[in-house]
């Protein structure tokens, strides 16, 4: 386990017996720890598909039910025809048991087979998701980062700076910014800056990319990317950046009330080193899990933004596959957010563990 | 005692702070001496001002704090004369624990969680200039030691690892480790369970004997103070009301609340089954009452102590108060220990 | 139909004045006359705008307040010791119930302090007050413009889309419609629904935490679980398709999926607070007594928790509004005008973004909806300094 910074001390450990005996066990009990939380996000990923599986079967106006409809009113087909034709399309033998279904769905998805998409000539679910999937990540997570970043540097200013002009107009704006839903910004910076101020072109800036363009690593290219996914960046930043700010503000404030930091500036230290190893640090924690679950949500980005910008994201897509009731691209999606939600919220716990020693043994 | 030099001089020092209701007077023109060698412990309730004081000391004040008037004079190693209240930031930096330093409640978070004891220990020597690692660890093991902590572990460990009491050491060697002239122990003791105090103050006294370092100890355990202490003052409201040597103060109480904080205590009013408490509660330091401060609280009070503050005086060597019916204060102090002893006596018959 | 009714009525107006009566009523006894009327004029506002439900809450408030102000508490026996003997500990019911007013009425009194003592939360406030009140009582004023209107066709144009002008404060729509009529007559079921479902969830959250918290065990385990199970799929996604899938006919359906996909993230966070509750000795003395579970979480778990449920509920007003408009914008809930949600859909179908004429179809339901949004979250600041006690009383 490279992630347990239980560092060797500098000196030959005086009783090794019991001290090395101690932090044996500590170590067997994050592991276990570890294990745990592993199980119980298989087990959660488990129900969930399960949960996705049985509603596309028995809910009403299931899709099968619908497709089965769709084909006799639009082919003339007798029921038996429409249903082995739907039974083609959904990969699975209408006539098998409910349990036979489930078993073979689940064991290709164990093989890492999502299934095939209905409507889009029998693709595997898992090719379309690695089309779309780049791009949600590469807009979303950048524009994650880039809020995260804004939203720690300017929030533990404001803090540092409580009650001055400058923290009065941060705070006004973070208000703003963390009460304005994102489509709001979205419309705002299109209908304003794009339609009535006229201070771009918006059938540039909507959109992928440039598709005269040859894709690859040239500057032409990736100027284009860059363009294309300004405006849902600017959105997700504006939209999101206050919430980091007024968090980071709070977390910052209460760190500085601490005794530790009285205790510090008592120490004479120098003020950098008080801000980043003692100030930062502290009020970073909470910050840090947040973080990680918030890039678990990256995957299902914003579908809305993805929408009215046109940008061909996970999200976009999702909502298509909606409209047209590709119910295994659906269910793919799903798993694969899913388990993105999951991961990372593993990942949350073992960074905080990383982070903050406090939590890092004896905790649940 | 006070033939010794003056290692720090604090003259008419007033604190206030700006709060939403208006100015409020935390410290109001406090003057001692401390001096080489010696402890001088600060008895009061809470929130009489005694923590400002102190930090004020350090210049560790919040924001809102300002200090009106008065004058901090620290007298260094050198002999040289620091006027604290006139350092620029980098002199204060420099100052701060290398000629005072400060020992906190441990039991409270006084050490940052997140990192290690020996960094917290190698970012104090550092921020004053010792860069040589193997030689603070050095010193620091040996302050461990001195303090009766099992250094390796201690050192290489978490606060969150350790004990309130280990906690507490830890601080104590924190605060020795660039061997200050003047270090503020912030009721050091509170929060520790009786043993755990015990050995704390006992440690105390040690370190006092072999590093002779000169101290301002904040209590409101009287006991404590009576055992550690050299000098005590006692704080009302902000105000220095009695100072003196800590014989005079236990013994020969002069000034009503200081009499009062006696009664209140069980350990000084061996024998007597009920304890008295102070009836009210301190005043509000916002709008404070006029006259002596103490006057509305006070059994002795006549009507010139709601209208003239009274003014700091001799009483006798070394023993000044701030009381117009101090001889009457003494006198009832004397009533009550001699009926103390008889119900001791009593009792052990 | 929800369960909230926010239509201006003339009924309702009689409700709200009968109502009105009984603060005056008392006011007139107590010689407290003008805060007996204010009690009549909120009574009657109130009873206007949500009949008898607005109408009997405003009634016992108002009461209370005036009570408040005329009812004189008898000293504390516990002050002086000498009376303590010839005090009389007897209560008729009536003192006892003008009691229990009173000092609810002190509440209200220090509460509305502490509204307006925060002066962005009051800013929030006016901004909510602002909002249902045009979508209350604006109907009354401004008629509906539903119909198309050709006639209305500027010379040289070719849309019906047109900018706002003297005639029509927000322009016109697509089909030559009077957009501030829309906006006025649009909000209200936005409105309604966005709080029916973040109370609801609210409602859910907090019963599913204090019950998983105070009973334990595997009823514990299995509330949680369920819960960490519905926060680990993403949930607009989830609604999207859901709600695509059901095809509402109603909105109040709506509301209800989105409590159903919103209370785990609201219990969770009230099951934690209530474990930690249990364990001080206000609580652990109630359990002692064997008060019973309901008394315990009601009148000694709850007001604890009270500020942070209320914030928490602004809170799934707001993102309940804002899923709603999403489904709405992405064409997956039926249609029904007038709506902003509706306006923001058919304007970016009729191309009103890339109509600089048709731009206020879009923008006046967007700028009225983070106004609102805006106000809310605004408003929670005012509300944690009213929920909290130790906030209310002002330092």
């Amino acid at each position: 386990m490279g992630v347990i910074p239980f560092r060797r001390t500098d000196q030959p450990v005086s009783q090794p017996s019991l001290w090395s005996l101690s932090k044996k066990l500590l170590r067997a009990v994050y592991r276990s720890y570890i294990f745990r939380v592993t199980v119980q996000g298989i087990l959660t990923l488990w129900v969930v598909t399960t949960c996705t599986f049985y509603m596309i079967r028995k809910m009403p106006n299931n899709p099968i039910e619908v497709k089965i409809d769709e084909f006799q009113t639009k082919q003339n087909l007798t029921y038996e025809e429409a249903r082995s034709k739907v039974a083609g399309l959904f990969d699975y033998d209408p006539d098998a048991p409910f349990i036979e279904q489930y078993t073979d769905y689940m064991g290709n998805l164990v093989q890492g087979d999502l299934g095939r998409s209905i409507t889009t000539g029998r693709t595997p679910v898992s090719q379309q998701i690695a089309k779309y999937l780049p791009w949600t990540l590469f807009a979303v997570g950048l524009g994650l980062l880039i809020s995260f970043v804004i939203g720690m540097i300017v929030g533990a200013a404001m803090a540092y700076w409580r009650g001055t002009v400058f923290d009065n107009v941060m705070t006004a704006f973070a208000s703003i910014s963390y009460g304005i839903p994102d489509f709001v910004i979205a419309f705002m910076i299109l209908l304003i800056g794009g339609i009535q101020l006229e201070l771009f072109q918006v059938g540039d800036y909507i959109g992928s990319v440039d598709p005269e363009i040859k894709a690859g690593l040239n500057p032409e290219y990736i100027r284009s990317l860059l363009q294309h996914v300004l405006l849902p960046v600017t959105t997700y930043v504006l939209a999101s950046v206050g919430g980091w700010m007024l968090t980071m503000k709070s977390s910052t404030i209460s760190t500085l009330g601490e005794d530790y930091i009285t205790v510090a500036h008592a120490r004479g230290l120098s003020q950098r080193r008080i801000l980043f190893g003692y100030v930062g640090r502290n009020a970073m924690l909470p910050l840090m899990t947040r973080l990680a679950i918030s890039v678990g949500f990256v995957l299902s980005g914003s579908i809305i933004i993805e929408y009215i910008f046109i940008y061909p994201g996970l999200g976009k897509y999702l909502f298509e596959m909606t409209g047209k009731r590709d119910y295994t691209t659906i269910q793919g999606i799903f798993l694969v957010t899913s388990a993105a939600v999951v991961i990372s919220n593993i990942l949350a716990d073992l960074l905080y563990g990383v982070l903050d020693p406090r939590v890092r043994v004896g905790s649940k | 005692m006070a033939g010794k030099e003056v290692v720090l001089s604090v003259q008419d020092l007033s604190i206030t702070y700006l709060t939403r209701r208006g100015r409020l007077q935390a410290v109001s023109h406090a003057s001692f001496d401390l001096h080489r060698g010696e402890t001088l412990a600060l008895i009061g309730e809470s929130g009489c001002g005694k923590s400002t004081l102190n930090f004020g000391l350090m210049r560790l004040l919040p924001k809102n704090a300002n200090t009106d008037t008065g004058k901090i004079v620290y007298t260094d190693q050198a002999g040289q004369k620091i006027d604290v209240l006139a350092l620029n930031t980098r002199a204060l930096r420099k100052f701060r624990w290398s000629e005072c330093a400060m020992v906190f409640q441990g039991a409270q978070n006084s050490l940052n969680p997140v990192i290690h004891v020996r960094d917290m220990i190698y970012d104090t020597a550092k921020a004053h200039g010792l860069n040589n690692r193997g030689e603070v660890r050095e010193r620091a093991l040996e302050l461990f030691r001195k303090v009766r902590l099992d250094p390796e572990r201690v050192f290489n460990s978490y606060p969150h690892e350790l004990s309130g009491g280990m906690r507490q050491r830890v601080l104590i060697a924190l605060g020795l480790l660039l061997n200050p002239q003047v270090v503020i122990f912030d009721e050091p003791t509170t929060a520790l369970d009786i043993l755990t105090q015990r050995s704390i103050l006992n440690v105390l006294r040690d370190l006092k004997e072999e590093l002779g370092f000169s101290s301002i100890f904040i209590s409101h355990d009287l006991a404590v103070a009576a055992e550690i202490a050299d000098t005590v003052a006692t704080m009302y409201a902000g105000e220095i009301v009695e100072m003196g040597p800590v014989n005079d103060i236990f013994y020969e109480p002069r000034h009503a609340y200081t009499l009062g904080l006696m009664e209140a205590s069980p350990r000084l009013s061996v024998g007597r089954e009920e304890l008295d408490g102070i009836p009210g509660s301190p005043p509000d330091l916002v709008e404070p009452p006029t006259g002596c401060k103490f006057h509305i609280r006070c059994p002795f009070a006549i009507e010139t102590c709601k209208t003239t503050p009274p003014p700091l005086e001799q009483a006798s060597m070394g023993h000044i108060v701030a009381c117009y019916k101090s001889s009457e204060v003494l006198e009832k102090g004397k009533e009550l220990r001699s009926i103390s002893s008889t119900a001791r006596v009593a009792r052990l018959s | 139909m929800g369960f909230l009714i926010a239509v201006a009525t003339i009924p309702g107006l009689i409700i709200g004045i009968l109502c009105g009566l009984v603060p005056l009523g008392i006011g007139l006894r107590y010689q407290q006359l003008s805060w007996g009327i204010v009690g009549l004029v909120l009574c009657a506002l109130a009873g206007f705008s949500f009949s008898l439900i607005g109408g009997f809450i405003l009634l016992v408030l108002t009461t209370a307040v005036v009570i408040s102000y005329a009812f004189v508490d008898r000293e504390d026996p516990f002050t002086s010791r000498a009376s303590i003997e010839a005090v009389n500990f007897e209560e008729s019911q009536l003192e006892f119930l003008m009691r229990q007013m009173a000092a609810l009425g002190r509440t209200i009194r220090q509460s509305v302090r502490a509204l307006i003592r925060n002066k962005a939360g009051f800013l929030g406030f006016l901004g909510i007050l602002f909002f249902v009140g045009i979508s209350v009582f604006g109907p009354l004023f401004v008629e509906y413009d539903g119909d198309t209107h050709v006639e209305r066709l500027q010379p040289g144009a070719r849309t019906l889309f047109q900018k706002p002008s003297s005639e029509f404060i927000l322009g016109l729509d697509w089909k030559g419609r009077d957009i501030f009529s829309h906006m006025v007559h649009g909000g209200q079921n936005l409105i309604i629904t966005s709080i029916e479902a973040g109370l609801i969830a609210t409602l859910v959250a907090v019963v599913v935490g204090a019950m998983a918290a105070m009973i334990g065990g595997v009823v514990d385990q299995i509330l949680s679980a369920i819960a960490n199970f519905i926060l680990t799929i993403p949930q607009f996604p989830l609604l999207l398709v859901l709600a695509s899938i059901l095809s509402f006919s109603n909105r109040f359906y709506l509301a209800l999926l989105f409590a159903a996909l919103s209370w785990p993230a609201l219990m969770r966070a009230v099951r934690a607070q209530v474990l930690s509750l249990r364990e001080r000795d206000y609580v652990q003395a109630a359990v002692a007594l064997d008060l019973g579970l309901p008394h315990i979480i009601i009148r000694e778990v709850l007001p604890n928790l009270m500020s942070y449920i209320v914030v928490n509920m602004i809170f799934s007003i707001r993102s309940a509004m804002y899923y709603i408009v999403g489904l709405v914008f992405l064409g997956l809930v039926p249609l029904e005008e007038p709506d902003w949600g509706v306006m923001i859909y058919v304007g970016r179908q009729q191309g009103a973004i890339f109509n600089s004429d048709g731009a206020s179809m879009i923008l006046s339901p967007v700028i009225a909806i983070a106004l609102f949004q805006l106000s809310l979250i605004l408003f929670t600041r005012s509300l944690e300094e009213v929920f909290n006690p130790r906030l209310r009383s002002g330092l």
